[in-house]
């Protein structure tokens, strides 16, 4: 394992800030894997920091001539202060990809960052969504390179959502990743400023899985199931496919349903109650049979929020 | 008239409001009836989309007093919506609270979205601008800068919106390139569905600058003088303002953290190499850097908030004009 400073800023008050790589193996660039670009991302730097324990520990095993990039936090000035944005402006890291070195501060780090990654063949973003809720565990990819759905579905995730990008996710790493023929895939999970051990151990695996299909370590290296070069079947989803739930009403939120379960058309999903005399305001159906694929998670609801996607 | 526009119910014991007040003179208006205009000549100002920005809110009350006062020369319609994002003004924050969306990203452009909540409260707003004769969307910065008073506007609706513009009585205009991510504003989105809008930055958020105020509502009156909307035989003199298109404009950004000092004004000219500013180590006193102009020009953005890192935006320096400016 090397260990690399990829980029330093210093600060008025704070220590200096600093994005931390650790390399792998040697030769081609293979994969590149980034988390923690948001404050948020907890979760993202808790998967990568157990791949780069992994790596460390199973280095010999990485097929010769392959080399693997990981940043667990391209962010930790946001992290250390669990602010979602960048502290001084509020700007969002992942959306000033590419980024420009002589522009403002984020746009910098993203430059920083695309320097670092940009030459390599596949690249992984743990990141999340700015949905107040849990999704489940999913690869993201856009539609833009022909074979991202194979690339993304060698995690083995349950998932893979094919999103199409909005004007403000031209700015992402994912999408200025596929622009320069990295194939790009982003893992998104849980929820942010939270860290659900069990999507921990599906996200781990997963790369875990993807590495193997790759060829960039061997099935022996990977104990278990996730060694299994035979990738799980995911269900691709595109955005039409996704039914949006919004809430009727607002009010204090209650549900005992979880990302994941298993939900019938007509089924009662949720309650929202009054706040004051906790009546219920509004009872929360499911319009389809299928899967929560994400779930609102917080204790009051506004009215017109998203409650439920279900695929 | 005060309506309505958004009325969404709120979790606790309140509901989410958004307001505009419709000014309109039902003489005058049956009077442009009479005369075989099917509708009266409309014009909104709106403002308040980042929760952070004040100028645009003086520029409301100053717009209604001077209509309620002189009443009878109103002739057509006036739209003011000065808190398109009320939440935000409440809790000093640009973007959307709870969410931390910036509700200027979240207007439907050419897309269609799914993001219920936010998209309910901007296609509400959208719908009721569509079909306005003008909109003027009008922002203050954010704390970071301070800006004189300025249009900014596309390249693409240039040619429909600039006459209007050198009306407004700013000093600058600002014409850009077409930015992807400006796709999902209040202004792209109104001007791709045939509404022209102009978009005016000005002064500094969480503050208010009278004299830019009261400049740009005698610019909004004089515009409206040309949209047949207030009536005014000899609408007061505009100020003719600078044109600058993109090459034109030189980026400073700072080369270290420290406070930021200005050593000249806001809106100023300077010479190339004049000191524009230090940044100083609080901890230690030294000066780490002199920030000098790289070329001779005006100075329409200023950093205001001192603190700065590698990169923050010290100025912009519009570096066509050979002459000083006022």
């Amino acid at each position: 394992m090397k260990t690399e400073l990829l980029y330093r800023l210093a600060s008025m008050s704070r220590e200096d800030y600093q994005i931390q790589g650790y390399r792998f193996g040697s030769g081609i660039p293979r994969v590149a894997i980034v988390a923690g670009m948001r404050g948020s991302e907890a979760q993202g730097l808790y998967v990568a920091a157990k791949l780069v324990q992994y790596l460390k520990e199973n280095e010999q095993a990485i097929a010769s001539g392959s080399e693997i990039l990981v940043i667990p936090s391209v962010n930790p000035y946001s992290l250390n202060t669990v602010r979602r944005l960048w502290p001084l402006d509020h700007t969002d890291i992942n959306r000033m990809f590419p980024g420009y070195a002589q522009g403002e501060t984020t746009q910098r780090i993203a430059a920083a960052v695309m320097a670092a990654v940009q030459d390599y063949e596949l690249g992984v973003n743990l990141t999340s969504t700015p949905h107040p809720g849990k999704h489940v565990v999913h690869a993201r990819i856009h539609r833009l390179g022909t074979d991202s759905v194979q690339t993304a579905e060698a995690f083995g995730l349950p998932f893979v959502h094919e999103h199409e990008a909005n004007p403000q996710e031209t700015g992402s790493l994912n999408y200025n990743w596929q622009i320069w023929n990295t194939r790009a895939v982003s893992l998104a999970g849980g929820r942010g400023f939270e860290i659900d051990e069990d999507q921990v151990l599906e996200l781990f695996h997963g790369v875990l899985r993807f590495l193997v299909v790759h060829g960039v370590l061997p099935n022996s290296a990977v104990p278990g199931e996730a060694g299994s070069s035979q990738s799980r079947p995911s269900r691709v989803v595109q955005d039409k496919d996704i039914c949006v739930v919004p809430t009727p009403r607002a009010g204090i939120f209650s549900t005992r349903c979880r990302p994941g379960d298993l939900v019938q058309a007509g089924e009662v999903l949720a309650e929202i109650l009054d706040p004051h005399l906790g009546e219920v305001r509004s009872e929360i159906c499911s319009p389809i049979a299928g899967t929560a694929f994400y779930v609102y998670r917080a204790p009051l609801v506004y009215e017109k929020m998203i409650a439920f996607m279900i695929v | 008239m005060i309506e309505d526009i958004v009325d969404l119910e709120l979790p606790v014991a309140e509901r989410l409001v958004i307001r505009r007040n419709r000014l309109q003179n039902p003489s005058q208006s049956s009077a442009i009836k009479s005369e075989g205009i099917k509708r009266p000549p409309r014009i909104a100002v709106v403002t308040g989309v980042h929760g952070d920005e004040l100028e645009g809110q003086y520029v409301c009350a100053l717009i209604a007093q001077k209509i309620q006062a002189e009443f009878g020369r109103l002739r057509g319609i006036v739209d003011i919506y000065p808190a398109v994002n009320p939440l935000g003004i409440d809790a000093i924050e640009r973007s959307i609270p709870y969410l931390e969306l910036d509700m200027n990203r979240y207007f439907a452009g050419e897309q269609e979205r799914n993001d219920s909540y936010i998209a309910h409260l901007t296609d509400l707003v959208t719908e009721s601008l569509v079909g306005a004769d003008l909109v003027i969307d009008i922002h203050a910065s954010n704390i970071y800068l301070r800006e004189i008073p300025q249009i900014r506007m596309d390249r693409n609706t240039a040619e429909r919106l600039l006459p209007l513009a050198r009306m407004m009585n700013v000093d600058f205009i600002w014409i850009h390139e077409a930015i992807t991510v400006l796709k999902s504003t209040l202004a792209h989105t109104l001007n791709a569905r045939n509404t022209p809008t102009l978009v005016v930055e000005m002064g500094v958020g969480m503050r208010i600058t009278p004299v830019f105020c009261h400049d740009l509502v005698q610019g909004i009156f004089r515009v409206m003088t040309h949209l047949g909307i207030w009536d005014d035989p000899e609408p007061p003199p505009v100020k003719t303002p600078i044109e600058c298109n993109e090459g034109e404009v030189s980026y400073i950004n700072s080369p270290a953290a420290g406070l930021f000092l200005p050593d000249v004004e806001h809106w100023i000219g300077v010479e190339q190499g004049e000191l524009l500013g230090r940044i100083v180590q609080p901890l230690t006193g030294e000066v780490v850097s002199e920030i000098r102009s790289p070329g001779a020009g005006t100075v329409f953005t200023l950093r205001e908030y001192p603190v700065v890192m590698e990169g923050s935006l010290l100025a912009r320096v519009f570096t066509a004009a050979p002459e000083r400016t006022p």
